[in-house]
């Protein structure tokens, strides 16, 4: 598995190269990985139908981290409210526009030198293309991110990045030939994430994301899924330093029709 | 110079010129009467196709014949299966398109016979058949000469026999003196008077194996005065009843008429017989019926000799003919209007009744019903004592009917007719090998005496009702009856539906509606449509009767079983579609299908349908097939209707129920 994750790495990395022309001056020889930390993920994805095209995305994610003494939970990690308007194009695509406010919670709650939480707005948007497939679905999701932080030390200035995200995954059905209620799925899922901003210098890879789960739809509504994701990615400090982690990740959708009756009429279907 | 000044001068003059215009008139007229000869195809008649040899002359457009004329048509057809040269010739004189002279018509029926025989150039044949010859004269068109006919039977080319023969003689059209006749084995010989009227004594000879009997008629200038048989030397008077033959009677109401069919007619209803206190002549029959053949010969005679194989034969050809047909002379009896409507109305009842009796009587279903009814049995003696009784009294209304009628007296015919009609007291007949006597209310009969046409009238309406009565009961009896009759007929009807019925479930001739339904009950449904109709077919005919239409509607509600399978998937599609929630899901970006109701989805999925279809399937009777196909379109609307209702309360009572009978209670579904 870290023999593919640094293959895909340096691939990666000679795409992105040329964008970084001032590549840290004093940089070791080789790169520097981290031990990977562990991290627990618990995600709520709302989707609510306001009207025909247009949907509330609304999402909330509650992640803990390892802490010294505990691996995944040791530790709040974030809080996130990300919510959006969403267009839906067509049945194969859509984008959407919102903001993100993130709680960033004190890596060290117990030193005084670091706030307890910081906020960390964003603004974001996202293009979403589904591709159908006769037994399975493919997604590509690029989502562009403008993110405003700053690190929970105290006095930290903010900093501002923007984040290019591309992310690949699929919904293949388990028990089933379609994703209908009562079927269990696997999604093989890849995400790449750069960035750039000023403060960025040698760390344009943010993260690198495998993220493959199983699902569960239980209803048209409700599905649920579990995985656990790996991720790899530069330090803004020192690209050179590339840090890991194993992230349980353990998420609700949930997509509700706020429409009136009348207009729940389903469309004529001539696919699927 | 000189001469021809001379001429000039002679055809100046007024002596020469009246002999030059008649000069050449008369060569312009002789030249339009200059003579023709006919020889072509000609049409008699406008039908009688044939050859013509005639001469003529044109008059301005008009075609004159004059001279003579001849027409020859021949024909081959099959008579008694046999070819024969049919032929008829006509041939005689015309002077200006009137006949004038000798005439003549031959009919021919010939067939070749033996060997032919071949001259220079002919081959020739002997003739076997029949031929018909008429000859006579013309004077401007009215017979006038003898008059000969000759009907013969010829074998071999030789006259077998003399059928009829003819010999008369005629007068500017008017048939005179002495006649001779002969038809088969009766002769008859008579005169006329000056005037065309029988007078003096006719005599028909009849020649029976029994020996000679001499029909002899008087008549005096036309007047039949008296009528007997002679008969080894024995006369036997013939009576006439209502027609007056005693010229002095009354000189005011004797009129002249033609003695056609009319006036032998009016011979045959008041020739009443012998007298009755005389023995008839012994080994000859009965004597009216030697009265009937002179009357025929006669007939024949008198009227009918122009005529042959119905064709007037001297109108065939132009010019036409005059020849007067033989006169008699009658005593008339005018008849009043009220004579005149209550005759018509006894013919009008009479044949009612006739037609009434006669239908009944000829009627299968009575015919055989007799033998299974007592009462058609009954009503079957009644009906033929009352077809007896009107059979009596036709002779006499039919002969008031007629127009001779006017020549008789009405009050002495009826009197001499009328029989006498006496109805039983019991009716008696044989039923179930069993003799039963039974009465019936008969009308009152008819004595002969002093009887009017009106009281006959009033007992011919009697008769009609009684008639009309028991017609309509024995019609009420027989229904039943029909129906066995018509038995054969619907039981090839109900095996129609029984071999269409298994042909439908088996799937024999492939359709596209058979589906997996109908293949699922085909075996049973085969199964019991054979052994219903065996069991119908083994049951006694009288209980066939009854149970027919049930199984043949029990064979109806298998056609409609097979329809509604047929629209079963349609149905089930349509609960499973219409419990089906669709919604789009914004993760997936697909559909997703969602049951709706599935409480009440899934009771009738996995309960009531397939108990429903157990109870369909497992046990068909003629009894529950209509109610079980019906329960299949019960639950079908039921579970659409229940998909547009508030079914809150009746999905929690499907979560607590545990048996069939607690589901369908809380779906309120009643399935017999």
């Amino acid at each position: 598995m870290r023999y593919l994750m640094k293959k895909c790495f340096i691939v990666v990395f000679m795409v992105i190269s040329p964008l970084l022309p001032g590549l840290a001056q004093e940089r070791p020889d080789q790169s520097i990985t981290r031990p990977p930390s562990t991290a627990l993920w618990m995600g709520f994805y709302g989707k609510f139908r306001l009207s025909e095209k247009f949907f509330w995305d609304a999402q909330f994610h509650y992640r803990r981290v390892n802490d010294a003494n505990t691996k995944y939970i040791g530790r709040m990690g974030q809080i996130y409210n990300r919510h959006a308007l969403n267009y839906l194009v067509n049945k194969n695509f859509s984008m959407s526009l919102g903001p993100v406010l993130r709680l960033n919670f004190s890596p060290e709650p117990e030193n005084p030198e670091f706030e307890k939480v910081v906020l960390e707005p964003r603004i974001w948007h996202e293009y979403l293309f589904a591709m159908p497939f006769p037994r399975f679905m493919v997604y590509h999701r690029l989502r562009i991110e403008h993110r405003w932080s700053r690190s929970n030390r105290v006095g930290s200035d903010w900093i501002f990045r923007n984040r290019y995200r591309y992310k690949f995954y699929m919904y293949i059905p388990i028990n089933n030939t379609q994703l209908t209620p009562g079927t269990f799925y696997f999604t093989p899922d890849i995400e790449v994430i750069l960035q750039s901003g000023k403060p960025i210098i040698d760390s344009p890879l943010e993260d690198l994301r495998l993220n493959p789960s199983i699902g569960y739809i239980a209803n048209p509504r409700t599905k649920y899924t579990i995985g656990m994701m790996y991720t790899t990615g530069q330090n803004l400090d020192a690209g050179y330093n590339f840090s890991s982690r194993w992230v349980l990740r353990m998420s609700v959708y949930l997509s509700l029709d706020f429409r009136k009756m009348e207009a729940k009429i389903p469309q004529i279907r001539f696919d699927d | 110079m000189i001469f021809r000044t001379k001429i000039l001068g002679v055809c100046a003059s007024h002596t020469l010129f009246p002999f030059i215009f008649l000069f050449l008139a008369v060569s312009i007229l002789t030249q339009a009467q200059e003579i023709r000869e006919f020889n072509d195809s000609y049409t008699l008649e406008n039908d009688l196709e044939g050859e013509a040899i005639y001469n003529y002359y044109l008059s301005g457009s008009d075609t004159i014949k004059q001279g003579g004329f001849f027409f020859q048509h021949s024909e081959t057809d099959l008579v008694d299966e046999r070819q024969t040269i049919i032929s008829i010739i006509l041939s005689g004189q015309y002077t200006k398109n009137v006949k004038n002279g000798a005439w003549s018509y031959g009919y021919k029926e010939f067939r070749p016979e033996g060997q032919p025989v071949t001259t220079d150039s002919e081959i020739i044949y002997n003739a076997t058949g029949k031929d018909y010859t008429a000859r006579t004269f013309f004077k401007n068109s009215k017979v006038h000469g003898n008059y000969e006919i000759q009907e013969r039977t010829i074998a071999n080319s030789v006259t077998t026999d003399t059928l009829f023969f003819l010999k008369a003689f005629y007068e500017e059209g008017v048939m005179l003196e002495v006649i001779e006749g002969k038809k088969d084995n009766v002769r008859v010989s008579g005169r006329f008077n000056s005037q065309g009227m029988p007078d003096g004594k006719w005599e028909i000879l009849h020649r029976t194996d029994s020996g000679d009997l001499l029909d002899v008629r008087e008549y005096e200038d036309g007047i039949l005065s008296s009528h007997h048989f002679v008969h080894n030397n024995e006369k036997y008077q013939i009576n006439y009843v209502g027609m007056d033959s005693d010229p002095e009677t009354s000189n005011q109401n004797w009129e002249e008429v033609v003695a056609g069919p009319e006036y032998f007619r009016l011979l045959s209803y008041a020739s009443v017989g012998l007298n009755k206190d005389e023995n008839k002549p012994e080994n000859l029959g009965d004597p009216m019926q030697l009265v009937q053949i002179g009357n025929s010969l006669l007939e024949k005679v008198f009227f009918n000799v122009d005529v042959h194989g119905g064709r007037k034969i001297w109108e065939l050809s132009d010019g036409g003919y005059e020849m007067q047909p033989v006169l008699v002379k009658l005593r008339k009896y005018p008849l009043s209007e009220e004579e005149r409507i209550v005759y018509s109305e006894a013919l009008k009842l009479l044949e009612a009744t006739q037609n009434d009796i006669d239908t009944y009587l000829d009627d299968p279903y009575v015919k055989i019903g007799l033998h299974a009814y007592q009462d058609i049995h009954f009503y079957y003696e009644v009906m033929k004592i009352f077809q007896e009784k009107v059979e009596t009294l036709a002779p006499l209304v039919n002969l008031l009917s007629d127009q001779a009628t006017q020549y008789l007296n009405r009050e002495a015919i009826i009197k001499e007719t009328l029989p006498y009609i006496n109805y039983p007291e019991e009716v008696q007949f044989e039923f179930d090998n069993t003799v039963i006597t039974d009465t019936f209310p008969f009308p009152q009969g008819i004595s002969q005496n002093n009887v009017t046409m009106t009281e006959i009238n009033a007992h011919l309406g009697e008769i009609f009702k009684i008639v009309t009565d028991i017609s309509e009961t024995s019609a009420n009896i027989l229904e039943d009856y029909k129906s066995q009759s018509e038995l054969p007929k619907m039981e090839a009807e109900l095996l129609s539906k029984k071999d269409s019925i298994v042909n439908l479930f088996m799937n024999k001739t492939p359709r596209e509606e058979y589906n997996t339904w109908h293949e699922a009950i085909s075996s049973s449904v085969q199964e019991f449509a054979e052994q219903e109709f065996k069991n119908y077919a083994a049951l006694p005919l009288t209980e066939k009767v009854t149970k027919i239409d049930e199984i043949s509607s029990c064979f109806d509600s298998l056609f409609a079983l097979y329809t509604e399978l047929e629209d079963l998937p349609r149905k089930l599609d349509r609960i499973n579609e219409v419990y089906t929630r669709t919604t789009w899901n914004p993760f997936t970006f697909t559909y997703m299908d969602e049951r709706v109701k599935e409480n009440v989805y899934e009771a009738f999925e996995n309960e009531v349908f397939p108990f429903v279809w157990d109870e369909l399937s497992g046990s068909i009777s003629c009894e529950n097939i209509g109610d079980k196909t019906k329960s299949l379109e019960v639950l079908y609307r039921k579970m659409i209707e229940l998909r547009d209702e508030d079914t809150k309360q009746i999905e929690r009572q499907l979560r607590r129920s545990n048996t069939l009978e607690e589901i369908l209670a809380a779906l309120n579904l009643d399935l017999h």
